[in-house]
Order: structure tokens, then C-alpha cells, then sequence
């Protein structure tokens, strides 16, 4: 299901995200943390974009970016002008990302009132009866706490949040992964009613492949916060083009090749300004250009694209 | 591949851990929770025992009472024979020496470090808790050994780091060759790989893997994840509201499921690789039962989609060596579970 003639609905052109570490108050050091390298890319209208990696990678930081719950350090980021807010975010650990004292109504309503178009209280307490049922929740509840619900309960219960003001677009940062296996699935299924139903596009973060091979339309890599590769999904589910991609689709190269095992070299948060592929440490195929020239991008296939050196 | 029905085996397989109609009661008297209610299982040297279930399962709680590890105020009924010697017939002293001869690893290899203290003490304490006179060379030298054999590099610098210096594989790393320091026979690992990312998560389940064989160790792994239990476990136990739903060889449990849970489970599985216009999910209805109000029947009939009235009594758990806890089971099925993807 691709989305070849949608238009493009954000645009991101070498976004950056550099932190200050934090060292203490007596400490002089300026070290810094690149979290997000360079990285372009085209999100598009209604589709589902999902991006995989592993911790450190960025990927959490890169979609708070798209949120705009943090700006970046340079490189620009745009959208198309809309009617509707562009997007909203939901959060991996509901439980903490609501406020215990208050009820669902309260949390439900709290943030329609900043809204343009605000049409009073009580519009707003119909609006939310109306996305409680929707998300498969009884709109009586209303009136209890988040402590009252169990974690999935609390993770539709954050969908129904995020649509209150009808965005275009959600961003979810692994929004199953706290939750139990039989439970995970409900929450998939719901959030597949909830963008059809919306129109919604997606920005789907996990490190877990199947679910993001399963529900994306395209698809990215990113590793030491470098996107690394970007395909339709289906088309990287049968054949990734970056090593670290093949690595990550088939752990089980991690036991032949010695470099792979190599977990001495695993990621390490790159503190100075980095140089070269952010793969470079681990790559079974590294050569010396790879630590000092930033691949470039090279076309695999339609919509099919990856960073590396060795690839032609 | 021994049960624990089969006498005959036993004989010739002693269990290096077993527990028997082993229950256990967690929290206050006012508001008792019944986290495990009448399970049994056995494990026996060079086999891999895989335990699963969601959480409030009971999965972890039993294997922390059969290790004597259960928090203050809970309480355990049952029997645990450790290398088939009763445990509860020994003084909390000996427990303590007899415990050696099982080792555990926990989900969250940061959390089980003491931030301040460097591997060479952690590792030099741990070892006089079973032989005080152990000089800090000898400590060192086994430190160094037991490094080299979960394959972390340059152990001999490596050893004055502290828990925030290495990353979260390494730290599991470390934490395995804790617990072999003192040659257990038993390893009872606690959803160790959880937490980790998917390319360390196959290195660790590899040395474990390496270390059942090389150590003949009887290996005891919990997890939720049937994908990663399935890489390593010889046999399976499926846990559900604190009681064993079914268990067998790995295999045979996951090519055609008897307990209505598993095949439930083992069918929702995300279909990866498909997109979710062509291939629909496979969803669980309803909620995990919850401890604090378990019911008189199956705890699983409420989401059971083969239920019926009979389910308002608890079936019991029949069969030798392949057991299934259900009125209604899967029976004659030699037919793969309708979920997708291969089973490695």
C-alpha cells in the first residue's frame, strides 16, 4: 500500500539534534551528544511511516523533533499548512504520561480548551463520551483515575487523548512495548480502525521488526543517529540493503561473521563530532573510507535507498 | 527428555530442581494475592526449561520460591527438592550454602549492580561467600576465567570498571558469569534478554545457549516472548493466572497446540513482512485475569473462544510428559497453528 502520489506532508532536510551533557554543576566539560546526525526525509500525507533501530540510536529523539516537542539544533523541518493540528504524540508508558490525580475527563478535555475553535466545556465532554466508545472504553468512566484502568485500557485511553483535537497525523514511540503480549495486538488492531476511520498517518517507532514491517507503509533504519536505509516496507521485510540492516533482519549473521559478534565495539553514543558511517565500528565489511567519508545515499530499487560506501 | 510423571526416566535423569504443587501468597493478610496456585515442574542437567506467560502469570514468582528468594511476608506451600534433596528440611544457614548450587540472572543487568562497587570486589565477595579463605589473587584469577568464558574481551582492565561503563549486553554478560562463579548447576534466568536490543539479545541467548552444553547446566528460562523461548528451550510450560495451562516438548507444544492460550498466543503473533491490508491480526480478546480476584474456573475461559459451562470449574492438568490444563482441548491436531511465519 505504498503512497506513491500522496503529497508530501513533512519535510526534513538535515535535521540535527545536539545535546549538552549534562556534568554537574562544579564540572567544565562541553561534552556533546549528537543525537540525530543529518537526517532528510519525506513524510508523506495519510501514510505510515515506521522507523526501527536500537536504543541509542536516535529514533525517539528524531520523532520528538517531528512532534515538535524539541527543536532542532539546525537543518529544517516543514510542513504543509493545514486546518487541522498537524500532529500529536502518544507516549510509550501511558501510566506515566498522565496525570494520576486527575480523571479522564479532566485529561481528556484539558487540552481542547488551547485549541482554535474551542467550543466550550461541554462540546468538549461530548467530543470525549464520543472517542471513549470509539477506543473501546466505557464513556462512564469518565469519571475515574488512570490508576482505575489497567496498562491497555491506559494506552487507548491515550489514543483517544491525542484524538481529541483531530489531528492529521499521530506520532507513536513504542506504544505496545509496555504492554502484555495478548494486549499488544487489541492496540494494533485499534489503532488501524482509529487511522482509517481518521484518515490518519502514522509515525510508527519500535525496535520491534514485525510490528513495523507489518503496519508501515515505507520504512527507515537509523543507527548512532543516522538514517541508514528507507523502503517500502514489504520491499525491506524481504531483502535490507545495509549491512547493519541485514544484521538486524537476521540476528543469527551475528554468529558466523567476527565482526558482527564483536560486541566490544557495540553503539556508543557519539559524543564528539562524529565522522564517517555510524556503523563503521561494527560492520563486518568496513573499509577505511567508511570511518572518515559520510556514505552517500544510493538507489536500490523504487523508493528503495541506503547509506553505505559498498553498495553500487 | 524426562517429565515428571515418568518415574522409570527420573531414575536414570535425576532433576537438579524441581517443585512440586508448589503455591504461593504474596502481600498483606487483609489483602492476600494468590501469585501462584499448584504448579509443578522439573528440570534436569543439560536441558533448557522454558516458562512463559503474561505478567501476573506467576511465571517469575515461582521461580523466586523455588530459590528460597521470595519477598518478606509471602508465603509458600509446596515442596522444592534441589539436586532431589528437600530444601525445606535444611536451617536458613545451610539454604544459604545449598542456594550455590543455583545461580539466577535478572531482566535488568543495571538494576543488579552495586553502581559503586567495581566487578573485581563484586566478583571477589561473591566468591568467599563459599570459600572465605579465598585470597584476592586466586578471587581474581577466577574472575578473570569466568570472564573469558562468557567471551568479555580483556578482562584484566575490564575488571576495575564500574556497572555504568559497560553497555547493557556486556552487563548481562557479566551477571551470567556471576552467577556461574560458584559452579551452580542450576540457572534460572528472569526474561534476561527483555531488555536488551534485538542483535545483543542473540548473542546472549547463543552463550546460554554455549553454557548449557559446555557446563551441563540445567537452565531454567522465563520469558513472554514464545519467538525467543522457543530458540532455547528443550521443553515448555505455558503459565496463566498463577496455573500451568500446558507443558511439553517445545516442539510439539508449538506445532499443535492443546491449550486453547497457546494457540491463541502463538496465532497472534505479528505477521511481519506482510503488510496489514493483506494479512489481518489475530487478536486476543479481553484482559489478562487479574490476581487479587482469580476465578473458581479456567482463567482463561473469559477470553476462551472454545469456553463453555463446564469452564466454570477448574479442569485439572492431565497427561504424561505432554500436559494440558483444559475441558476442551485441541485434540488430534497435527496441523500447524494458523499464525504465520516460520518457526526457527
Amino acid at each position: 500500500m505504498s503512497s506513491h502520489q500522496a503529497e508530501v506532508f513533512m519535510t526534513l532536510r538535515d535535521v540535527r539534534k545536539v545535546y549538552r551533557a549534562e556534568a554537574g554543576l562544579f564540572s567544565h566539560s562541553q561534552r556533546e551528544i549528537v543525537a540525530v546526525r543529518s537526517v532528510s526525509l519525506d513524510w508523506r500525507r495519510g501514510e505510515t511511516y515506521g522507523l526501527v533501530g536500537e536504543s541509542g540510536s536516535g529514533k525517539s529523539t528524531l520523532a520528538r523533533l517531528m512532534g515538535f516537542l524539541e527543536q532542532p539544533t539546525s537543518g529544517t523541518l516543514s510542513v504543509q499548512p493545514s486546518e487541522r493540528p498537524v500532529t500529536r504524540y502518544v507516549f510509550q508508558d501511558p501510566s506515566s504520561s498522565m496525570d494520576p490525580r486527575r480523571t479522564t475527563a479532566q485529561i481528556l478535555t484539558w487540552g481542547a480548551r488551547y485549541q482554535n475553535g474551542y467550543q466550550g466545556p461541554r462540546m468538549a465532554l461530548a467530543r470525549a463520551r464520543l472517542l471513549m466508545e470509539e477506543v473501546g472504553l466505557n464513556p462512564l468512566d469518565l469519571d475515574k483515575r488512570p490508576g482505575d484502568f489497567s496498562g491497555g485500557q491506559r494506552q487507548r485511553l491515550a489514543l483517544a487523548r491525542a484524538l481529541m483535537s483531530e489531528p492529521l497525523t499521530l506520532i507513536c514511540d513504542e506504544i505496545v512495548s509496555a504492554l502484555d503480549v495478548s494486549v499488544q495486538g487489541q492496540i494494533l488492531r485499534l489503532l488501524l480502525d482509529l487511522k482509517q476511520r481518521h484518515g490518519l498517518g502514522l509515525f510508527f517507532i519500535s525496535h520491534d521488526l514485525e510490528v513495523v514491517t507489518y503496519l508501515s507503509d515505507r520504512m527507515g533504519v537509523m543507527y548512532g543517529g543516522q538514517l541508514l536505509e528507507e523502503a517500502p516496507a514489504e520491499v525491506w521485510a524481504r531483502g535490507p540493503a545495509h549491512p547493519y540492516s541485514r544484521l538486524l533482519k537476521d540476528p543469527h549473521l551475528a554468529d558466523q561473521g567476527d565482526n558482527y559478534s564483536n560486541f566490544e565495539t557495540a553503539q556508543t553514543v557519539a559524543t564528539a563530532e562524529p565522522r564517517g558511517c555510524s556503523f563503521a565500528g561494527r560492520c563486518p565489511l568496513v573499509q577505511a573510507k567508511c570511518r572518515t567519508e559520510t556514505p552517500p545515499w544510493k538507489q536500490i530499487g523504487p523508493e528503495h535507498r541506503a547509506a553505505c560506501h559498498l553498495l553500487s | 527428555m524426562n517429565s515428571l510423571l515418568d518415574v522409570p526416566n527420573k531414575l536414570e535423569v535425576p532433576n537438579k530442581l524441581e517443585v512440586r504443587n508448589l503455591s504461593v501468597t504474596l502481600g498483606s493478610r487483609n489483602n492476600p494475592i494468590q501469585a501462584v496456585r499448584g504448579v509443578s515442574w522439573s528440570v534436569s542437567a543439560g536441558e533448557c526449561l522454558g516458562i512463559i506467560g503474561e505478567s501476573g502469570s506467576g511465571k517469575s514468582i515461582s521461580a523466586l520460591a523455588a530459590l528460597d528468594l521470595l519477598p518478606p511476608g509471602s508465603k509458600r506451600e509446596g515442596e522444592v527438592l534441589l539436586d532431589g534433596e528437600p530444601f525445606d528440611e535444611y536451617s536458613p544457614a545451610e539454604r544459604r550454602l545449598k542456594r550455590a548450587k543455583a545461580g539466577m540472572i535478572f531482566q535488568e543487568p543495571s538494576r543488579s549492580f552495586d553502581p559503586i562497587t567495581n566487578f573485581e570486589t563484586t566478583f571477589r565477595e561473591t566468591l568467599r561467600v563459599h570459600n572465605p579463605r579465598l585470597t584476592a589473587v586466586e578471587a581474581r584469577q577466577k574472575a578473570i576465567a569466568l570472564w573469558q568464558e562468557v567471551h568479555l574481551g580483556q578482562p584484566e582492565t575490564r575488571l576495575k570498571s564500574y556497572p555504568h561503563q559497560l553497555s547493557g549486553g556486556m552487563l548481562q554478560r557479566v551477571m551470567i558469569a556471576l552467577a556461574l562463579a560458584n559452579d551452580p548447576e542450576v540457572l534460572i534466568c528472569d526474561e534476561p534478554t527483555t531488555a536488551l536490543d534485538v542483535t545483543v539479545q542473540r548473542q546472549i541467548l547463543r552463550l546460554l545457549a554455549d553454557l548449557k552444553v559446555s557446563r551441563s547446566l540445567a537452565l531454567v528460562f522465563i520469558s513472554h516472548d514464545l519467538a525467543v523461548v522457543s530458540q532455547l528451550a528443550d521443553r515448555l510450560l505455558v503459565m496463566y493466572g498463577g496455573l500451568v495451562l500446558e507443558s511439553g516438548p517445545v516442539h510439539e507444544v508449538l506445532s499443535s497446540p492443546a491449550s486453547p492460550y497457546t494457540r491463541a498466543l502463538w496465532s497472534a503473533r505479528i505477521p511481519g513482512g506482510s503488510h496489514w491490508t493483506k494479512d489481518p491480526l489475530q487478536v486476543i480478546p479481553g484482559m489478562p485475569p487479574d490476581p487479587r480476584s482469580p476465578l473458581k474456573g479456567c482463567p482463561f475461559a473469559p477470553r476462551c473462544p472454545r469456553a463453555d459451562a463446564a469452564c466454570a470449574s477448574l479442569p485439572s492438568l492431565v497427561g504424561l510428559g505432554r500436559q494440558v490444563r483444559c475441558h476442551h482441548p485441541e485434540v488430534n491436531n497435527t496441523q500447524p497453528p494458523a499464525g504465520r511465519g516460520a518457526h526457527e
